[in-house]
């Protein structure tokens, strides 16, 4: 299917919409949470399952030694780099330099052989500022899209004006002032809450349910503030649609423009935050075959080629308590954790298991190693293992332990952090609910307290 | 004000059961379980609640610690208010 070559060097960075972003655009209220940014930094280790043999990953933080092993013990078989490209503590530098300004202004890519990187394939998980460089750089070979066209494809602007393009129902509006912003809510908070969303951005991040006029008028003038210190407001309000069920569509666009859809994947969302990917069911791609959803898809697919892009899309689709399906409610030119999801399922289909994505928020003070987590999720029979059939396969071990390593670093010992476990359910006979319950048991008994 | 900031947390997670677990003690963020998001919404509602204003960008998360802190700091602000 994918027309790869042998070789392909694995990175991303997953907040890329904060380096499309204009930083001249004013932004909706919000609260820093540095440690999540933190965790956000550690997710590259997530792109494994898209490395195939002679691929190699390069990680910001190496990757945990155990959890690598754990890995390449259940067949997953990836290189990645040894050394951390910078230091965990160094995490404020980090969150102006994305890692392609790492690589290329380190002049170096971790331990990686300088030789195995001449004539391999740049894939990145999406293409950001630094991309072409890194390229450049280190002779890899390039197939991606110009980051300006990658830019304009992943904003809101573009996702709303191709519905109107399409001839899609839409009822998403863009607002370029904070008057013209408190004239249009007002109107529509007559029929009720709206949502104010910006421009790039993400899910649990960058959007706002307006319920009252109060809050309205709280946050445009919050605006107002920032327009008088030369900021401009460009954000897309909508009605508030009362949800029955989030999802998302991968597909490929090839270089030639051809589509291939690769899965649908449904999201359980709480509170506009993602908390789980799940494989459709058939009663849900049966609903979107009778809706000519795949038709839809296909024209998105079109107008992203005819407007220079090619590469992975997961687009953003709703299904509405009353039936109607929104097919496009934000197309994401880039790779995704659905399209991951979909490479780990790929993975446990070969063991005859299916998974369902997911993750938990924790929050710890004590000197907990992954090993240990390990050894006691297997001690308790719940490590996924192949003769197994069933259990947690932990995707992730850094961004449940970077600030735990960023607090020790700076001489500072039982602190309580915050730290996030992905991972894929393979329920195998056990029965989801029955074996999250029991992996959230075992957290639990290891002093990681729950928050979300 | 506290069992009103109890009920407002209980709001945002949509969980009525989470009352029975808060008290002034508890900390808003860790055991309320709000994320950056939902502190948002939990932080413009109290505004609109109390008839005050927080300034997002100087604000000290320490005095989510307790909800008797917050209270206490809501207070504070709402005297500085009226003056």
């Amino acid at each position: 299917m994918n027309d790869r070559r042998k070789r392909e060097l694995i990175i991303g960075t997953f907040d890329a919409e904060r380096f499309w972003r204009d930083p001249n655009l004013a932004m909706l209220p919000s609260f820093r949470d540095p440690e999540m940014e933190n965790v956000v930094m550690a997710m590259d280790e997530l792109l494994f399952p898209l490395c195939e043999a002679e691929d190699r990953l390069i990680t910001r933080y190496r990757m945990n030694v155990c959890h690598q092993s754990y890995l390449h013990a259940i067949g997953f078989d990836f290189i990645s780099n040894s050394t951390d490209l910078e230091r965990p503590e160094g995490g404020n530098a980090g969150r102006t330099a994305n890692i392609f300004d790492l690589i290329t202004s380190a002049d170096r890519m971790g331990d990686m052989d300088p030789q195995w990187l001449d004539g391999a394939r740049l894939s990145p998980f999406a293409v950001i500022p630094g991309a072409d460089r890194t390229a450049a750089r280190y002779g890899l070979k390039r197939d991606f899209p110009a980051i300006e066209t990658v830019q304009t494809v992943n904003s809101k602007l573009y996702s709303t004006e191709l519905n109107r393009r399409l001839g899609l129902r839409s009822d998403s509006q863009t607002v370029h002032s904070h008057e013209e912003l408190l004239a249009s809510g007002l109107t529509l908070l007559n029929q009720g809450p709206f949502l104010i969303k910006d421009e790039f951005g993400v899910s649990g991040k960058g959007n706002l349910l307006i319920e009252s006029e109060a809050i309205l008028r709280r946050v445009t003038s919050y605006l107002a503030d920032q327009c008088s210190k030369g900021r401009m407001v460009r954000f897309i309000i909508e009605p508030f649609l009362h949800k029955e069920l989030d999802f998302s569509c991968q597909f490929h666009i090839d270089p030639d423009g051809t589509y291939r859809h690769i899965s649908v994947q449904k999201l359980v969302n709480h509170n506009f935050a993602y908390q789980g990917s799940f494989t459709a069911d058939d009663r849900l791609l049966q609903l979107l075959q009778e809706a000519k959803y795949f038709e839809v898809m296909k024209l998105v697919a079109r107008e992203l080629y005819q407007a220079g892009y090619h590469g992975d899309v997961c687009v953003d689709s709703m299904l509405l308590t009353d039936g109607r399906i929104v097919p496009i409610v934000e197309v994401n030119a880039r790779r995704s954790m659905s399209l991951i999801k979909h490479y780990v399922d790929r993975h446990l289909e070969k063991h005859v298991a299916a998974g369902s994505m997911t993750h938990v928020t924790v929050q710890f003070a004590s000197d907990m190693t992954f090993d240990q987590l390990l050894e006691t999720l297997d001690r308790e029979g719940v490590l996924y293992k192949p003769d197994r059939g069933f259990g947690i396969l932990p995707l992730s071990a850094n961004t449940l332990l970077i600030n735990k390593v960023i607090s020790e670093s700076k001489g500072i010992r039982n602190k309580q952090v915050k730290g996030r476990l992905y991972y894929s359910l393979v329920e195998g006979e056990q029965g989801y609910e029955r074996l999250s319950a029991k992996v959230k048991e075992v957290l639990s008994s290891l002093s990681f307290k729950i928050v979300g | 004000m506290e069992e009103q900031i109890i009920a407002m947390i209980c709001e945002i997670k949509d969980d009525a059961q989470l009352a029975q677990s808060l008290n002034e003690h508890s900390n808003i963020m860790e055991d309320g379980g709000l994320d950056s998001l939902q502190l948002i919404t939990f932080v413009l509602k109290v505004e609109e609640r109390f008839g005050i204003e927080i300034d997002f960008e100087q604000f000290d998360f320490d005095l989510m610690e307790s909800v008797a802190t917050f209270c206490r700091y809501l207070s504070e602000l709402q005297k500085t208010a009226s003056v």
